[in-house]
């Protein structure tokens, strides 16, 4: 009985299974042929920039390993930055680090050495966080000094905000924290912390750590909902632009509120999770529904 | 229905099912096996690669003193040269290539048999030589004086010699006080020093070689007993415990032609019940039939029928993978990662396999975490895995060869590459995203292995996805049907309902 009951049940609340997902929504609606689009981060990138959105500044691109060797002089440059890979996923094979004096240091403060970052720049190179595992390149970028206003809202990583993009409307968003489980990454499987957000105020709405509701953030214990985001309008319009670039009719968009420069666009994604659901408490479909939209 | 493409699958039922009945109605062919042990398909392959000129070689044959009956008998040769010869009720096969003078090509000869009824049935030639073994070099510890009274004990106390000692050398503690060998012998050791023993009392034995009959074999896998003659009486005598319970056994061959023509020859032996023959058996004319004989794979020789009996299970392993990720919702190493992991417990069985692939990971693990502090660059490091797996694997084929664990010794199929990749995505992962997910990765891998490993090995599926293998259309289209299932994965009802009762 459980299980027709929680079918029914999940049938009725408009929850978007993988399955559905997969079938209905990603091969309805992405072809392949835009897939790199938004599979490269260096191409999305490029492609954000041609249309007016702004991104992180690229600094530097590492293709091969010769150049490995003398990344210290390259590094050595910036107070600040992130290594990518350029097709990773789910926030593997990003590392941020802070300078000073040449020596490099993680956000917790840790000391990073060179041959480390070289170590993990050769394995960037060949493949290990790419997808399917083929060799990729690594970049380095600016690193985004998260808005102070919010600062209570992350341990130590930076959140970055998810908006699920529907044929160029929005549907669902969520705002990811780090905490301390997750590594300082804004990665939900990883421990991090989901907050909803309500698409018309930008508001935040429910908090999920798995899939637990929570009130408070679990490390700085900051109330996570009724906060309102910030330049949310902007945030709202750079997200539904990503659909001409990408030309992808069913994604999920990624950015950061940089103290500094506003909202960002770190990457897109055609193949968003559905933890987004729990988040907002409502299912893709129920609210593709109340949006008067159709799939 | 929304995609018009959707009628491939039903169509394709229809074809399968169509097939399947003409088989069955017409054709007369049985939906479930039959009792195939009473009837062998045995094979041997003679490579001629790197075979020396004026090369003769022989080959003990059934013959008509054999309790099995012939059914079928076949030679193919590639250089004219074969004849078979009887003497004293054994047959012989002899080949040679003297006189030719261009080069041979890949196979000297191959000769199949099928036999029913193929038990210990061969008598032993009266005119067997001595077995030139020098027991003192090769067993160093033995004292032929322990043993010499040990026998002494035995006809003392009326007993059968042959059978008294058999007993004994299969206890290696009986082995060790009665001849003085305190090294651990494999089998086939023991056999030799039993044949020389009781030839010096006056018995006609010989080493005999065969398979275990339940299990089909391709190259390896042989017993050794001895078998033993005084009197007008045959014993067959087992220094393993577990084939000594009447377990049959097909006899093959006498160990000291067997040497004379297996040393410096390339040659495989292969067995498999031959389910054709029992399969059609009710309808022979059905052998007749064109549709049959397009069809059918029972009639290809017995080493490639080996491959396909394993080929052929992959599709059904490959739908469970597809009905437990689409429709339950696990999540496992690699997408046929577990179907690869389940045909190397089809090789050595469910408890060798799991002891061996967790050996096999631990190690491997614990090397990985080795390397890891060299900072390898991935390409190389998976390398160096590899490597150490495949090392791993000879020296457990090696250390079973040498205490007899017969399943050990044959793991040679167990997946190396996806052992490596396993290791590596586990090393990765257990950094990335901790223990305890690994671990629930590692133990679903290990899961859907054993379930699609059981289901493989289940006699009427085995039978189904060889003998019917039109059968693998129907499968192509439940996996086109599973492919379009646009609804709740089982995990999803877990993980959406706190939810939904919200």
């Amino acid at each position: 009985m459980f299980f027709l009951n929680t079918l029914k049940q999940l049938r009725e609340a408009g929850i978007l299974g993988i399955n559905r997902r997969n079938i209905d929504f990603i091969q309805k609606y992405n072809r392949r042929k835009y897939f790199p689009n938004v599979d490269s981060k260096l191409k999305s990138k490029l492609l954000a920039q041609q249309v007016g959105i702004p991104v992180p500044e690229l600094y530097y691109v590492i293709e091969s390993y010769f150049q490995i060797k003398n990344i210290h002089e390259v590094l050595s440059k910036y107070a600040s930055f992130v290594i990518k890979p350029e097709h990773g996923s789910g926030g593997k094979g990003i590392i941020v680090l802070n300078q000073k004096d040449g020596k490099f240091f993680k956000l917790s403060g840790e000391e990073v050495g060179l041959e480390k970052i070289k170590e993990h720049l050769g394995n960037t190179l060949s493949g290990l966080y790419s997808l399917g595992g083929q060799p990729d390149r690594a970049f380095v970028e600016y690193k985004v000094d998260f808005d102070p206003q919010h600062s209570n809202l992350s341990f130590q990583g930076t959140p970055d905000l998810r908006i699920i993009i529907l044929k160029g409307q929005p549907v669902m968003s969520m705002m990811r924290l780090p905490t301390q489980q997750s590594g300082n990454k804004a990665n939900l499987h990883q421990g991090a912390v989901g907050v909803g957000i309500d698409l018309e105020t930008g508001m935040t709405t429910f908090a999920i750590q798995g899939s637990s509701l929570i009130e408070y953030h679990p490390d700085t214990k900051a109330k996570l909902s009724g906060i309102k985001i910030n330049e949310w309008e902007k945030i709202i319009t750079y997200a539904e632009k990503c659909y001409e670039v990408f030309k992808l009719g069913y994604m999920g968009v990624d950015l950061v509120l940089d103290e500094k420069l506003g909202p960002l666009l770190l990457e897109a994604n055609a193949r968003p999770g559905l933890s987004i659901q729990i988040a907002n408490q409502c299912g893709m479909l129920k609210r593709i529904k109340d949006l008067n939209l159709t799939y | 229905m929304k995609n018009k493409f959707l009628i491939v699958p039903y169509l394709l039922f229809a074809i399968a099912i169509g097939m399947l009945a003409y088989r069955h109605f017409v054709l007369k062919a049985e939906f479930l096996p039959v009792i195939t042990n009473d009837t062998w398909k045995l094979e041997v392959t003679v490579d001629a690669e790197e075979l020396a000129s004026n090369k003769v070689i022989k080959l003990n044959i059934p013959s008509t003193l054999s309790k099995a009956r012939i059914i079928q008998e076949g030679y193919s040769q590639t250089v004219q040269g074969m004849t078979v010869y009887e003497s004293n009720g054994i047959r012989t096969l002899v080949w040679s290539n003297r006189g030719v003078e261009n080069s041979i090509p890949e196979k000297a000869f191959n000769y199949s048999v099928v036999l029913q009824q193929g038990t210990s049935g061969i008598e032993i030639p009266s005119n067997l030589s001595q077995l030139s073994v020098d027991l003192v070099a090769d067993f160093p510890d033995y004292q032929p004086e322990l043993l010499t009274k040990y026998i002494r004990e035995i006809k003392q106390a009326k007993k059968n010699v042959a059978l008294e000692l058999g007993e004994c050398f299969a206890k290696s503690k009986c082995l060790e006080s009665n001849t003085g060998i305190t090294k651990s012998i494999s089998i086939r050791k023991k056999a030799i020093l039993l044949v020389n023993v009781l030839r010096q009392n006056n018995f006609k034995a010989a080493i005999a070689r065969g398979f275990y009959p339940e299990k089909p074999t391709k190259d390896t896998n042989f017993i050794y007993w001895v078998r033993a003659e005084k009197e007008q009486k045959t014993y067959n005598v087992f220094l393993d415990s577990e084939i000594s319970n009447g377990q049959q056994v097909l006899f093959w061959d006498f160990l000291d032609e067997l040497n004379q023509i297996s040393n410096p020859v390339n040659m495989h032996y292969s067995m498999l019940p031959d389910e054709n023959y029992n399969f059609l058996k009710p309808q022979k004319e059905v052998l007749h039939s064109k549709f049959f004989d397009l069809i059918s794979l029972h009639d290809l020789p017995a080493s490639v029928q080996v491959v396909y009996r394993v080929m052929l299970l992959i599709p059904l392993g490959a739908l469970i993978v597809a009905f437990t990720r689409i429709i339950i919702g696990v999540s496992a190493f690699g997408t046929f990662m577990s179907v690869l992991v389940a045909l190397s417990f089809n090789q050595v069985g469910l408890k060798v396999g799991l002891s061996l692939l967790l050996i096999m990971i631990v190690a491997g693990l614990i090397f990985r975490g080795l390397m890891s502090k060299m900072r390898l660059l991935s390409v190389a490091r998976i390398s160096c895995t590899l490597i150490f797996v495949i090392m791993s694997i000879a020296v457990i084929s090696k250390i079973s060869w040498n205490f007899n664990l017969v399943e050990g010794f044959s793991a040679t199929l167990f997946p190396i590459i996806v052992i490596s990749m396993i290791i590596e995505r586990m090393s990765i992962m257990i950094e990335e995203a901790g223990i305890k997910p690994t671990i629930k990765n590692l133990i679903n891998t290990i899961i859907m292995s054993s379930i699609i490993h059981l289901i493989m090995t289940t006699k009427i599926v085995q039978y189904w996805s060889f003998s019917f293998w039109e059968m693998h259309i129907v499968i192509m289209g439940l996996l086109m049907l599973i492919g379009r299932y646009n609804g709740y994965r089982l995990s999803e009802l877990f993980r959406f309902r706190n939810l939904v009762n919200k």
